[in-house]
């Protein structure tokens, strides 16, 4: 998978794109920090570039959000598409996290 | 001939067969070592293709699920040709397609994407309904190498660091040997019902949970900050596939696709 952050307005955004799977927990582990690092007090993960999630993406999105939480700030995703949106809806993160088109 | 090689639909022409064929594999790795894994053997039994050799990797895989959609039999340097034998013999016998390799050959490699891709050749599948299939099987594969041959269990509320040590432990574990020569063998085909892909591990089994729902939040339906960040797998499998059912004591996952 690949990343990237930057701001919009107030709100931190990192943009996933390609696979997401068990092998980007380092990557993971950058995002966290990042978002203990950001003065912004929102974040949004946009998905609009990621291919695909796996159940260990689901669960370290969930991690980033708890992460999130825990700094004070609110968290969204964004832009899922195709089998990423379908994995969402499978795994009832709506009832979770605030999910954006 | 093999006395143990009771594989009742075969006969004596296509037992002898798989004698020399893996006894030809065999004593080609014993002498040949490493260099071996280059010069792998194909084999016509009973109508199958079949591919023995010592080191499948992207490219065997891609090979075999080309146009003569071939089966392949990981033949490891040193194996015994009794076993291999026996093994072919039951697959065969069995008359569906097949890939059997030990886990830590098929794990992390593009083997799902490529099954799919030809699976999706074959039924005719949009990318979509392709990708949602891949899907299921990504995590059904992923399930029997970790939880099957691995038997490594995950915790139920992790860190992003325990994360890190799962996945470490999983790469440990799968350099094993008595763990990473464990086969994983997948079977694909199609009947009046359906695409039917099945994932069978050597591990020790496990009983499935008759009521998938999340045992935590059935228990504590009011604490919802608790998230459960694994074990979704079978769940991800129940939604993408038509139907599933599990034998061999758990160590089988046999998944439907495609039509209703």
């Amino acid at each position: 998978m690949e990343f990237s952050a930057q701001e919009e307005g107030s709100t931190r955004v990192f943009s996933f794109g390609g696979k997401f799977s068990f092998a980007d927990n380092d990557d993971i582990r950058r995002v966290i920090d990042d978002i203990g690092n950001t003065a912004c007090s929102s974040c949004t993960i946009d998905l609009s570039n990621l291919e695909s999630i796996d159940s260990a993406g689901l669960g370290m999105l969930l991690l980033i959000s708890d992460s999130a939480q825990e700094k004070g700030k609110s968290l969204d995703l964004r832009g899922a598409g195709g089998q990423v949106q379908k994995m969402l809806e499978i795994s009832k993160f709506s009832e979770i996290l605030t999910i954006k088109e | 001939m093999f006395p143990e090689l009771v594989a009742e639909g075969l006969s004596d022409l296509s037992t002898r067969t798989i004698r020399e064929a893996v006894e030809t594999r065999v004593d080609r790795s014993r002498t040949a070592g490493a260099a071996s894994g280059a010069n792998p053997t194909s084999v016509q039994i009973n109508g199958f293709s079949v591919l023995l050799c010592a080191a499948p990797d992207n490219a065997t895989f891609a090979n075999i699920l080309s146009a003569d959609f071939m089966s392949c039999l990981e033949v490891p340097d040193g194996a015994d040709a009794m076993d291999i034998a026996g093994r072919l013999a039951e697959l065969i016998d069995q008359g569906k397609w097949f890939t059997s390799v030990s886990c830590r050959r098929i794990f992390k490699t593009a083997f799902v994407a490529q099954l799919c891709g030809r699976i999706a050749a074959e039924d005719s599948l949009g990318d979509g309904e392709c990708d949602l299939m891949r899907t299921a099987i990504d995590e059904a594969l992923s399930n029997a190498v970790i939880h099957g041959n691995l038997e490594l269990q995950s915790a139920h509320t992790i860190t992003i660091a325990d994360f890190a040590d799962f996945y470490a432990q999983v790469d440990e574990r799968i350099a094993m040997s008595e763990y990473g020569n464990r086969r994983i063998t997948v079977q694909t085909w199609r009947d009046e019902t359906g695409r039917w892909v099945s994932i069978a591990d050597e591990g020790s089994g496990y009983e499935p949970r008759q009521d998938r729902r999340d045992p935590m939040a059935v228990a504590h339906p009011d604490r919802t900050h608790e998230r459960r960040r694994n074990g979704r797998g079978m769940e991800i499998i129940e939604s993408l596939s038509r139907e599933f059912h599990t034998d061999l004591g758990g160590r089988c996952i046999s998944m439907r696709f495609g039509d209703a």
